[in-house]
């Protein structure tokens, strides 16, 4: 119950948050990123330090990454076909020969097919992403949320301690 | 408006803390379960790690309880290792690499028992691909079946069926062709019909004999030059007809007499593959140990082959990327692509390990042992340098007085060679259960040799096993049951009682298994002096009876195809007195008649 709590308000903070439009939209372009590409690597940790350290809505990337979640599972075998053909393209072979030795660098684990072709489907997705998202935050505003923001519920959400939390990360 | 988000500071070092603490506590956790993986597929079977004790900071990795199944046998260990301890190098890790300058071991056993079963229950696509490649080639395999439970009984030969033989249908085939033949042959002579022209030439002959240029007078004689000369080019023209017609027909009989040869051979094809019906123990071999061990030989050399391709496998040639099935994980796995570097580390590699081995209790491996491994990697042509490995015995009051075992794997280059070379004396040798014979062999102390050459694609080898104290037990009913439900028993008792006597003496057993051919499918040559000890037995003891049955089968064959034989025969005969001799005789006539005419022509115009 908690999480789902946390979840709702997650929601209603990022899409109601005094960020502009812009800024709400960057996040989730930003956000998408953990749901299209897979969680547990290297370039999700240092994307979220970028998010952490850098003022960008943060409920915003976490609404990215759920609304991601069930695209990056629903595109899996595009970005494993993608990443396979560029993995083998034999021009790109020096490339993927030294990146794949280099300190660090060799953790990305861009040698996998689909965390390559994932990865690059986003950066490709990521403008955009932003464009589109920015537009829909921008629409939700003047429709839905003027109609919503009046009901009990809304209003018990926005006023709990967890959303104080979440302020902290709310672009200002 | 700022750009950083000075308050998220905080949170954020607190997150990585909380990440490299986790990482911490779950290092050893993780590196136990990345052994067990890897292991399990390396080997084919699991492995079970118990703990891991990693030390980044000094380069050390422990690995504690290490058990790796036998794939063979799932309920015991292949090893078992108390502790190893690897120096590894930290800066390589950065690089996903895994480089350990040094492995030591404690504590290494083998064989031992497990708690449960180590079969895996989902084996590697891979591992599953490679045992299927191998049991193919032992399906192919051909073992001659030693069956001598016919002996004894009465033959029946009603089990023979005419239509099963090859040598009538061959037979009726031949008096077919030898029919068509004269029908066709027949008409071309008919078409030619030489007897008027040689009757009309020879009447000519004669009256060219008669003539008197000085009565015929010039023109007289130049017409009657000129008709014998028409008459001499028709003649000629039927001579090469009927001499092409000879031709083919001496060698369409030939053809035919070639025919009438091969039904010899089809017969003993014939009167083998019935007397194969009967399942009598062929004598022709003077050693019957691909019948006695044929088995044994294919289950070790699955295991050998099966190493190899493990082994070429993991230390794959080249330089080539390699591609391999991503990591298990909620998202598809996808394929991970390995791109070696050429001057860089392997992606894995143990460049040295030493090994002090103790097997203990009172059995024949007792003992201690000194095991040296380099330069075992999976980039090998990367590492540049070849996989050696060495066993020797060291010490021990019992077990075997020697114990050696050599290897050398070279997959730098893209033609793989590797050699491998173990001696192992006073080892307790396996028991063999000889169902053909009723009896099982207790090999017991004794040595065995292993000898392997591999270069490229071809193989070459031998497995030798040997022991001077054997023993030998009789198998009872049930166990004289071949190894698969509902084989019958394949030796009557007479059978069995003399083969009994004839190794039941024998002291003294040498196996040996030569194999040679492609790494996928090498080839067997199995002797051993049980072989050639129960094949002169068989042809001491049984030799009469075996050729009384043959001698029946035989005699049913000959019954059976006689007769078509004969007709072939008579056909091919006839073909050859009769239409060979009748164009023989006009041909010759056709000659004698050209020849005269010609010299009645030269007298009647002379020449010049």
């Amino acid at each position: 119950m908690y999480l789902i709590l946390r979840l709702i308000q997650k929601l209603v903070a990022t899409l109601n948050s005094d960020g502009t439009p812009g800024q709400v939209g960057a996040g989730m372009a930003i956000g998408t990123v953990f749901g299209l590409t897979p969680l547990m690597n290297l370039h999700n940790l240092i994307v979220l330090a970028l998010v952490m350290v850098f003022r960008v809505s943060f409920p915003a990337v976490m609404l990215g990454w759920f609304v991601a979640i069930p695209i990056g599972f629903a595109l899996d075998p595009a970005f494993d076909a993608l990443g396979l053909r560029m993995l083998e393209t034999l021009t790109l072979v020096p490339l993927w020969t030294a990146i794949t030795n280099a300190p660090v660098i060799a953790l990305l684990n861009l040698n996998n097919s689909v965390v390559l072709g994932s990865l690059v489907c986003w950066i490709l997705a990521l403008v955009p992403l932003y464009f589109l998202m920015r537009l829909g935050v921008a629409r939700y505003r003047a429709t839905i949320y003027v109609r919503l923001q009046n009901l009990k519920v809304f209003k018990a959400v926005r006023g709990s301690k967890i959303y104080g939390f979440y302020r902290m990360f709310r672009p200002e | 408006m700022r750009i950083l988000r000075w308050k998220a500071i905080g949170p954020f070092c607190l997150l990585l803390c909380v990440l490299v603490l986790g990482w911490w506590l779950f290092l050893d956790r993780m590196v136990a379960r990345s052994v067990e993986i890897v292991g399990a597929d390396l080997v084919g079977a699991r492995v079970d790690v118990e703990s891991a004790d990693v030390n980044l900071a000094a380069g050390r990795v422990a690995i504690l309880g290490l058990q790796a199944a036998n794939p063979d046998s799932p309920m015991r260990n292949l090893v078992e290792a108390e502790e190893l301890v690897a120096d590894v190098r930290v800066g390589a890790l950065l690089r996903k690499k895994m480089v350990i300058e040094q492995i030591s071991a404690r504590g290494v056993r083998f064989g031992t028992e497990r708690a449960e079963s180590g079969e895996l229950e989902n084996p590697s696509p891979e591992s599953g691909l490679l045992m299927r490649r191998i049991s193919g080639w032992a399906d192919q395999v051909r073992i001659p079946e030693l069956s001598l439970e016919s002996l004894g009984d009465a033959v029946n030969v009603d089990a023979i069926s005419v239509d099963s033989l090859r040598t009538p249908a061959l037979a009726r085939a031949t008096v077919a062709s030898a029919d068509s033949s004269r029908n066709v042959w027949e008409q071309s002579l008919g078409r030619l019909d030489p007897q008027p022209t040689i009757d009309s030439a020879a009447s000519l002959v004669q009256r060219l004999n008669g003539a008197n240029p000085l009565s015929l007078g010039l023109a007289g004689a130049r017409d009657l030059a000129g008709s014998a000369r028409n008459t001499l080019n028709s003649v000629r023209g039927l001579e090469n007809n009927l001499s092409a017609l000879d031709g083919t027909v001496r060698s369409g009989v030939s053809l035919l007499q070639s025919q009438v040869q091969q039904l010899a051979a089809t017969r003993e094809a014939d009167i083998r593959y019935a007397t194969s019906l009967l399942q009598l123990p062929s004598l022709d071999s003077p050693d019957l140990s691909p019948n006695l061990f044929g088995g044994l030989a294919v289950a070790r050399m699955e295991r050998v082959l099966y190493w190899l391709g493990q082994a070429e496998r993991f230390l794959p040639p080249g330089l080539n990327p390699r591609r391999i099935a991503g990591s298990d994980r909620a998202r598809m796995a996808g394929t991970t692509v390995k791109f070696p570097d050429e001057y860089g580390d392997p992606d894995f590699l143990i460049e040295s390990a030493d090994a002090d081995l103790e097997i203990g209790g009172t059995g024949g491996a007792a003992g201690q042992y000194a095991a040296r491994l380099t330069g075992f990697t999976n980039q090998p042509a990367v590492y540049g340098e070849p996989l050696t490995f060495f066993v020797e015995r060291t010490g021990g009051a019992v077990g075997p007085s020697d114990v050696s075992v050599s290897a050398f794997m070279d997959h730098v280059g893209e033609d793989v060679r590797d050699s491998l070379a173990a001696r192992i004396q006073g080892v307790s040798l396996p028991g063999i259960d000889l169902h053909s014979l009723g009896a099982s062999l207790n090999l017991s102390d004794g040595s065995t040799e292993l000898a392997l050459h591999r270069a490229g694609d071809s193989l070459v080898g031998s497995w030798k096993w040997s022991s001077s104290s054997v023993e030998w037990a009789r198998l009872s009913a049930e166990e004289a049951v071949g190894s698969e439900e509902g084989e019958t028993p394949q030796v009557g008792q007479m059978a069995q009682d003399f083969l009994w006597r004839a190794v039941s003496g024998l002291q003294d057993v040498e196996i040996e298994v030569r194999f040679s051919g492609s790494v996928r499918g090498p080839s067997l040559a199995i002797g051993s002096n049980v072989g050639r000890a129960v094949a002169s037995s068989l042809r001491r003891e049984l030799g009469r009876e075996i050729d009384r049955a043959e001698q029946q089968v035989r005699t049913e064959v000959d019954r059976l195809v006689n007769d078509q034989v004969s007709a072939a025969n008579d056909r091919v005969d006839a073909l050859q007195t009769d239409l060979e001799s009748r164009i023989g005789v006009q041909l010759s006539e056709l000659t004698t008649v050209r020849e005269e005419l010609e010299r009645a022509i030269r007298r009647l115009v002379p020449v010049g």
